[in-house]
């Protein structure tokens, strides 16, 4: 059927489109002009959901930044007790999604909590946009230290000590050098952070905060208009590509300026300075997951024994499907799409690689609008032609089953196993294809007995990365299960909004402990990284 | 074995290679040598068919492979290649990788041919090894190995010994030879060091700008160069201006001599002769002397440059421990067997 390289291309590019009409139809939804709705929608709640979105991103902007570089610096700097522990344990609140620290925290808060009741003074209310922004905060801080924290640790120590021959003290040298070399690093890390801020559903939603994520929400289902809800989508949509093409920027630029000479050895700190360092830094891990996840225990306990019920085993059933389902299919796309890239790197083959990678960008409430809209037509259309010859109708097969949710998350993540096989993929010389070829082997059989073996770590760590993501994604979840189905993050995220924080906390923290998984894989390349021998014999370290 | 015929290639636009052919006999070694970007390792890759070409045909033992409306599958080729890079497979021994072509062989036919290559390169026992625990060259002889095992049609070699450090390479070279002569392969490779092309091949092809300037045997490459450019690439020479004379020789500022002259060349027209360092001979008793302008020892020889009384400068080896300082003059003789003519360039030609 394929039988010629450039059929397989145009298959293949017709694939990725595939998987991005979810998008595209979003995109293309101001074609149709402008909804009736657009006008009211624009001189009432329009510019609250803007005003809000905006604010978000300028706290959690601001307040990510502050945490994330002061941190990495301090980490990649100075010598300090209990440095190597925080090292990664500063990544712990990633495991944290920002929607359950924030039922979690107004838990903790609340004027029964022990909090409230230990304290005299009225406790500020946690459930405002400061609040939502100071939880985004918390959980998305991580993504700023940790590329800064490489930038850093990467930084030549030739460049801070020829600042230093230059007479310039330790705070002109951070300003003016290292900070400087580290932007690239800095802006990509912002980037994810505020494209999350924007996407983040649970947290604004549970704090009654409108913002344009949540809005689209309403919109479809307050005001039952799709149209309207896929322009407002649009909107934040085009904030997205902007993130994107920054950080994208910033990735490349990042890949020049990183010189891998001789790393400045960190500077051991006095024992007050160092202590008093190491508590600063212990606070957003604290608050970011350590205080939470106690409590979540401390509410889980007495109901431990509803693990054994059909209620929630049913809940860890579907939740465990829908995310080995969107393992798989997101890490087999991914391979095809990357593998086929390098046997033949024509433009189609290109251009399918990039469109897929897209996903990410697109915020689980834009995606489920285009993901509903183009599922349901195709089942509109499967019944219709199906009736029209006579045979009985399916019913809402693609847009009524779990095969939405899985779509959905494997066009939101299937970003994870491009990257992660493109880089593995990188690693391998050209050569190696080549000599499998002169040795009489064609490509299927090169894929099994060359470029499998050699992707094991990529593939195994882009699946697991793409099940737990699957696993923590609730917007997407919530528009697009089946009637009468659940999933952890979608049953916690419920139970919570009516005030049941305790009951939620079991799922919760099967979420969270399975968020734990990623982070640990992040710390070992962390230690992978700063583990390259520090080549001092190159010619390249007397410069 | 190998024809190659009018072959051309393009890369966006850019003329990568212009109508090159040549012909390699059964047995024999190749060589291709050229300054970086000359396009041999795109001849090369055409061979094994990671490239097609735009135009021209190549063939194995009268088999087309690639032209005529026919491109042969470089895994369907046949065609062995030993890569700059080694490209080792890291997750295979040394005795999976070297049967890695092998895959529709017996078993015990598989097991005997990779032992029998590892005694081949001088590795036995090594089977069990990873490529990460072998030394360079120790990498380097299994590539080979590795290319040999399925016993291809022709074996390219893409510079395979520029990761080695001098003194391994010279060995490693020898050995090659004698490896490649013993299993009776036709081989094609390429290299930028002359030495190394010198030492193992039959013939050699000299590359310039995407066209083969000259396929001939190593001593003709040196001593018939049939372009300027060959005789600037190749050994270090110089060269001196003369005139046709009516008799059909050459008479320069260090004597007349007869011999080739470039087509066409009728008496009176200017020429350059091609003078090697081997061609002046230092001799005190010579009436002719020339002034040293600079000087290099080279251990066993003494490597002069000196400036004749045209104000031209040749280059001349004498043995070490004639020792004239730079300014004095020295008597010199022109011995030349041969004579190799161009037509001048233009004014200020060296």
């Amino acid at each position: 059927m394929f039988s010629s390289p450039a059929l397989r291309s145009l298959f293949l590019l017709l694939l990725a489109l595939a998987l991005a009409t979810p998008v595209l139809v979003v995109a293309g939804s101001w074609l149709a002009g402008a909804s009736p709705n657009w006008g009211h929608l624009s001189s009432t709640v329009l510019p609250s959901y803007l005003r809000h979105s905006l604010f978000l991103a300028l706290f959690t902007g601001t307040g990510t930044l502050l945490i994330g570089v002061a941190a990495a610096w301090a980490v990649a700097r100075f010598r300090f007790p209990g440095r190597r522990v925080l090292e990664w344990a500063l990544l712990l609140p990633l495991a944290c999604p920002a929607y359950l620290i924030a039922y979690t925290w107004t838990g903790m808060l609340a004027s029964e909590g022990a909090l409230q009741q230990a304290l005299p003074l009225p406790l500020p209310d946690i459930r405002s946009p400061a609040g939502a922004g100071l939880m985004l905060t918390l959980v998305l801080y991580p993504y700023v230290y940790l590329m800064t924290r490489a930038a850093f640790v990467s930084q030549s120590a030739v460049a801070l000590e020829v600042a230093r021959t230059l007479g310039a003290g330790p705070w002109r040298r951070f300003l003016r050098v290292a900070l400087p070399l580290a932007r690239p690093a800095i802006i990509a890390g912002l980037a994810l952070v505020l494209m999350e801020t924007l996407a983040d559903y649970g947290t604004v939603a549970y704090f009654g905060v409108p913002t344009l994520s949540t809005g689209i929400y309403r919109t479809w289902f307050g005001l039952g208009d799709a149209l309207a809800a896929a322009q407002l989508a649009g909107v934040l949509l085009l904030a997205m590509v902007v993130l994107l093409t920054l950080e994208r920027r910033a990735r490349r630029e990042r890949r020049i300026s990183v010189a891998s000479s001789r790393a400045a050895a960190p500077k051991p700190l006095g024992r007050g300075p160092g202590t008093l360092l190491a508590a600063a830094l212990w606070l957003p891990v604290v608050l970011g997951f350590i205080l939470p996840a106690l409590q979540l225990l401390v509410w889980s306990l007495p109901r431990w024994r509803d693990l054994a019920e059909p209620a929630f085993l049913r809940l860890l059933g579907t939740s465990l499907l829908i995310a080995l389902c969107t393992a798989l299919a997101a890490t087999g796309l991914g391979l095809l799409l990357i593998w086929a890239r390098r046997l033949r790197r024509d433009r189609p083959r290109r251009l399918a690689a990039g469109l897929a990678g897209f996903g990410y960008a697109v915020p689980g409430t834009v995606l489920a609008v285009g993901v509903v809209l183009v599922l349901a037509s195709l089942d509109r259309g499967l019944n219709d032609l199906l009736a029209s010859v006579g045979l009985p109708q399916p019913g809402l097969l693609f847009s009524g089953t779990l095969f939405a949710v899985v779509f959905a998350c494997t066009v939101r993540f299937l970003t994870i196993p491009i990257q992660g096989l493109d880089a593995g993929l990188q690693n391998l010389s050209p050569n190696l294809d080549n000599a499998a070829r002169s040795l009489g082997t064609a490509s299927l059989p090169m894929l099994r007995r060359v470029h499998l073996p050699l992707l094991r770590v990529p593939l195994a760590t882009s699946a697991l990365l793409v099940f737990v993501d699957t696993l923590k994604e609730l917007p997407a979840a919530l528009v697009l299960r089946p009637f009468n189905t659940n999933t952890l993050a979608v049953r916690a995220f419920e139970l919570a909004s009516d005030e049941r924080l305790a009951d939620a906390a079991l799922p919760a923290l099967t979420i969270l402990l399975a968020g734990v998984a990623p982070v640990i894989l992040l710390t070992r390349s962390i230690r992978s990284v700063d583990q390259e021998p520090p080549d001092q014999e190159s010619p390249h370290a007397d410069h | 074995m190998l024809t190659i015929d009018d072959l051309n290639v393009r890369f966006g636009g850019q003329p990568v290679l212009e109508d090159v052919s040549l012909t390699l006999d059964e047995g024999l070694i190749g060589c291709l040598i050229g300054p970086s970007g000359c396009g041999k390792t795109t001849l090369l890759r055409l061979v094994a068919g990671f490239l097609s070409p735009d135009r021209g045909r190549i063939a194995l033992h009268g088999d087309t492979v690639a032209g005529d409306r026919l491109l042969v599958p470089a895994e369907q080729r046949r065609v062995g290649m030993v890569f700059q890079d080694i490209a080792l497979f890291p997750h295979l021994d040394v005795a999976a990788n070297i049967g890695f072509g092998l895959d529709r062989w017996s078993a015990p036919q598989r097991r005997a041919r990779i032992d029998d290559l590892l005694r081949l390169v001088g590795l036995p026992g090594m089977g069990a090894r990873y490529p990460h625990q072998l030394s360079g060259g120790q990498q380097q002889r299994v590539a080979l190995a590795r290319a040999l095992a399925p016993k291809p049609r022709l074996l390219l070699l893409d510079e395979p010994f520029s990761a080695l450090d001098a003194e391994l390479r010279e060995q490693i070279s020898r050995d090659v030879r004698a490896i490649l002569q013993e299993e009776g392969i036709t081989a094609l490779f390429v290299t930028h060091d002359q030495n190394e092309a010198f030492a193992i091949a039959d013939r050699v092809g000299v590359m310039h700008a995407g066209r083969l300037a000259q396929w001939d045997t190593p001593y003709r490459i040196y001593h018939r160069p049939r372009t300027r450019f060959v005789a600037d690439f190749i050994g270090r020479s110089s060269f001196i201006p003369g005139t046709v004379t009516a008799e059909g020789r050459v008479e320069t500022c260090l004597g007349v001599f007869a011999g080739g002259l470039p087509d066409g060349a009728a008496p009176g027209d200017r020429v350059d002769v091609m003078i090697r360092p081997d061609d002046i001979l230092h001799n005190d008793d010579s009436p002719r002397t020339a002034r040293v302008v600079d000087r290099a020892f080279r251990g066993a020889h003494m490597l002069y440059t000196l400036e004749l009384d045209g104000g031209v400068r040749v280059p001349c080896m004498a043995p070490s421990h004639h020792a004239h300082p730079i300014g004095g003059r020295i008597g010199i003789e022109l011995e030349m067997d041969h004579l190799v003519t161009f037509t001048p360039v233009g004014p200020g030609t060296p």
